[in-house]
This record gives C-alpha cells, sequence and structure tokens, in this order.
C-alpha cells in the first residue's frame, strides 16, 4: 500500500511539476495572473456550495457548537497538531528553516507535554505558533503563478495551482501515510468541520452577509492567498 | 556652485512639507484604539450596546463618503447628483452594519487586545498602522490601517485590511459587477433594502 501510495505520489509530483512549468511567473503578476476564466462553471458550483453549507455545513457546525468552547478548542489543538508533519515538510521543501524547525517542534511538544496534541503547549510555553503550509503555498513560494480562479464542490474556493496542491498534499502527508483510508477520511471530515466552526464567522459573512458573494468570495481569496505568500500572515 | 546649492535648499524646502508627520493621525489612531479597547473591556456594557458603540466609532473613523466615491468606480462617472447623493447616503448607512454588525456574542468577547505592530509614513499625508488583535480562544488577527490626513488637520481611517483582504477592494470588485447589471441606482436599493432587513 505504502508503496503504491509512493508511486502515485512520485507521479502526481512528475505531474505537477510538468503543469506548472509554463505558467511561472514573477511575484508582481500573482494577484493579476488569478484570471476567471472559469465563471460560468464557477458560479454553477458556488450555488451548489451555498445550498450545501446552508442545508448540511451549518446544521452540522450549529450541533458540534453544543460542545463547550474549550473541547473544541482542544480538538482543534489535535487536528492542528496533526497538520504539523506536513508543514514540516513544506518548511524544508521551501528551505524555510523557521517554518521547518517551528513545525517540527511543535510536533514533538504537543504531542508528548501537549498530550497528544490536545493542548498546545507549544504556543503556551515556548511561543511557537502554528504556521499553516500546503503545496499551493510552497509551490507559490518557488514563481508558481496561482492559474485560474476555481470554485471547488464542498471545499470551495481555490485556484489551478492550490487545486493540485490539495491532491499532492493529500500524498504527502506523513500522517496520512500512517493512517487508513476510512482513518483519512474521518480525518478531512473532522478538519472540515472543525475549520467550518472556526473560519465561521468569515464564511457567514462572505456567504450570507455581502452585496454580491461570489465576487466577496473571490476577492477574499486572491487577497488573502497574496498576503499569506508574502509572509506578512505570520 | 552657489547657485545649485540654493535649488537644493528649495527643493529640500518644497519637499519637506510633502510629508507630513504624524501629529494628526498619530493622536487620531491612538485615540480610536484606546476608545475601542475600552468598549470592548467594559464589564457594564452587554453585547447589543458593545457592537452598537464600535458601530459608531466606525463610523466616526471611517470616511465612509470617501470610500463610497471610491467604491462606485466607472458608475459614478455616469450618475446623475441625484443618484450619487443616495448611493453615498445608503452606502454609508450600510457599511458600518456589514463590518461591525457581523460580529457575533462570542467575536467580541473573544477580542482581548489590539497591539500596534507598527506605525508608519506612507507618503505625503498617508501613514499606515499594522495592528494585532489579540483574542482568547484563537490566534491573533492582523488589521491593518490606512490613515490619510485630508484635509490638513483632519484624519481618517479610508481603508483597511483584515488579513489581508482590503476593503476598499472588495467593495469595488462587488459594487462594480453589481452596476455592471443595474447601474448605481440598483445598488442603493439593495444597499437599502439590507438596511432595513437588518435594523428590523
Amino acid at each position: 500500500m505504502i508503496t503504491y501510495k509512493k508511486y502515485l505520489c512520485h507521479g502526481t509530483m512528475l505531474m505537477v511539476l510538468s503543469l506548472s512549468y509554463p505558467v511561472l511567473a514573477d511575484d508582481g503578476a500573482k494577484r493579476e495572473a488569478l484570471g476567471d476564466p472559469w465563471e460560468g462553471m464557477n458560479r454553477g458550483t458556488f450555488s451548489f456550495n451555498l445550498a450545501f453549507d446552508r442545508n448540511i455545513s451549518k446544521p452540522v457546525v450549529s450541533v458540534y457548537r453544543e460542545i463547550p468552547s474549550s473541547l473544541r478548542r482542544n480538538i482543534d489543538n489535535f487536528l492542528t497538531n496533526l497538520s504539523e508533519p506536513l508543514n514540516t515538510v513544506h518548511g524544508i521543501l521551501q528551505l524555510n528553516p523557521k517554518v521547518a524547525f517551528t513545525s517540527f517542534w511543535r510536533f514533538v511538544l504537543n504531542t508528548t507535554f501537549g498530550l497528544g496534541g490536545v493542548r498546545d503547549f507549544a504556543a503556551e510555553q515556548a511561543g511557537l505558533h502554528n504556521m499553516d503550509q500546503d503545496l499551493g503555498m510552497t509551490f507559490g513560494h518557488w514563481g508558481v503563478a496561482s492559474g485560474p480562479y476555481l470554485v471547488l464542490p464542498v471545499l470551495g474556493p481555490s485556484s489551478a495551482r492550490d487545486t493540485v496542491g490539495k491532491v499532492g498534499d493529500w500524498f504527502l502527508d506523513p500522517v496520512g501515510w500512517l493512517l487508513t483510508t476510512p482513518e483519512n477520511v474521518a480525518q478531512s471530515v473532522a478538519d472540515g468541520i472543525d475549520e467550518r466552526d472556526i473560519q465561521g464567522g468569515t464564511v457567514d459573512y462572505l456567504y450570507y452577509q455581502s452585496l454580491e458573494p461570489y465576487v466577496a468570495t473571490r476577492s477574499a481569496y486572491e487577497q488573502h492567498q497574496a498576503f499569506t505568500l508574502t509572509g506578512k500572515g505570520h | 556652485m552657489r547657485f545649485y546649492l540654493s535649488l537644493t535648499l528649495l527643493f529640500s524646502y518644497l519637499a519637506f512639507p510633502a510629508y507630513a508627520d504624524a501629529t494628526v493621525c498619530r493622536p487620531f489612531f491612538d485615540s480610536m484604539r484606546s476608545h475601542a479597547l475600552a468598549i470592548l473591556h467594559d464589564p457594564a456594557m452587554r453585547y447589543v450596546q458593545k457592537r452598537d458603540a464600535l458601530s459608531r466609532l466606525f463610523d466616526n473613523a471611517v470616511d465612509g463618503t470617501w470610500v463610497a466615491h471610491f467604491v462606485a468606480g466607472a458608475a459614478w462617472r455616469t450618475a446623475t447628483e441625484g443618484e450619487r447623493r443616495d448611493f453615498v447616503a445608503a452606502y454609508r448607512a450600510w457599511l458600518p452594519l456589514n463590518y461591525v454588525g457581523a460580529l457575533d456574542e462570542d467575536d467580541i468577547n473573544n477580542m482581548q487586545g489590539i497591539d500596534l505592530a507598527s506605525f508608519t509614513v506612507g507618503g505625503p499625508s498617508v501613514f499606515y498602522a499594522r495592528t494585532r488583535v489579540t483574542q482568547k480562544d484563537a490566534e491573533p488577527i492582523a488589521i491593518d490601517f490606512r490613515l490619510e490626513e485630508d484635509p490638513p488637520g483632519v484624519c481618517h481611517v479610508r481603508d483597511f485590511t483584515i488579513e489581508g483582504v482590503s476593503l476598499l477592494t472588495s467593495q469595488r470588485e462587488q459594487i462594480q459587477t453589481l452596476t455592471a447589471n443595474g447601474g448605481l441606482a440598483a445598488v442603493t436599493a439593495q444597499l437599502k433594502s439590507i438596511a432595513v432587513t437588518k435594523s428590523q
């Protein structure tokens, strides 16, 4: 199974690199490069996502919020800790020792002194805060342009680069290699619920309170991605 | 030689007032920040009172008229004077509702501090204040303000970014899409209808 995954991982990486090569761009073009040539299809997917959020995500999260906030915080800490090995990998891929060491030590400290990750011991005691990374950011770090804007079913706003990155992360994640497929799916669902809970205010604002929800979401996504890539987010 | 020296001195003298010092905007920002903290930490105020007080503070600090003009984009040029006036009034009423009104009780209770990371000069009469809003149960939020002293002696917030997302950019993109379909009057009608719904 691991060999098969490794094969898929190498194959995906090669495909990603070959697809990404023609769209290499300089930093200044990052914001402008993200056009929306698939707007018709994206608006359709966005409408589906709105309906999905209204009828499934929001009701599920409102039940989840019956859990005391301190316990939800523990769940969030635990899930965040599971992402630290992948953040470490991205720190290495970006040749960014700050991200690599912070993520590595966060995982070590939180897994041991943080009771398996339910407490964010590293942030509380050592001032080491989470530096969330993904393959899309790593591509961006190496100058790969975002490509067109893309709305993914259920997952929401993305870009061509970040979509390829999401697929790549599925294979790159060291924790994912240790889990069975049902466990990986369970982790992804838990991540989704946790994320909708944490980002609830932002999602509600963009989906239900903006003048033009589709454009508001696209604009927020593009600007936030640029902000994260320039490192101002940390 | 004396001619060149005089010319240099003249240009230095002319250039100096263009880069205003922060004697107006820095106290304005400090006052806005301490006012916001006083509201957030007031134990006698309930959620709705805090939200309304923050909304008034927002309305006073942000130059709503200037922002309305900017976000209207190209539609401003083709609109009649009456349409412009109606749009500015409706937009100014809607803006605090949209930003501060979106904060729920947990959001307001979670906010703990507003740490100033830097206060820098961005150009003639333009200043940037980078802040981190610390929260009880979550990571800090980066909120940066663009302040402008215009007219001299009066400072306003003319843009702010929340985690990199700018008020001006987001609003302009949305309003340009909407005005392309129905003009400024259609957006004004939408803003009024949202304001009525929210006030009920």
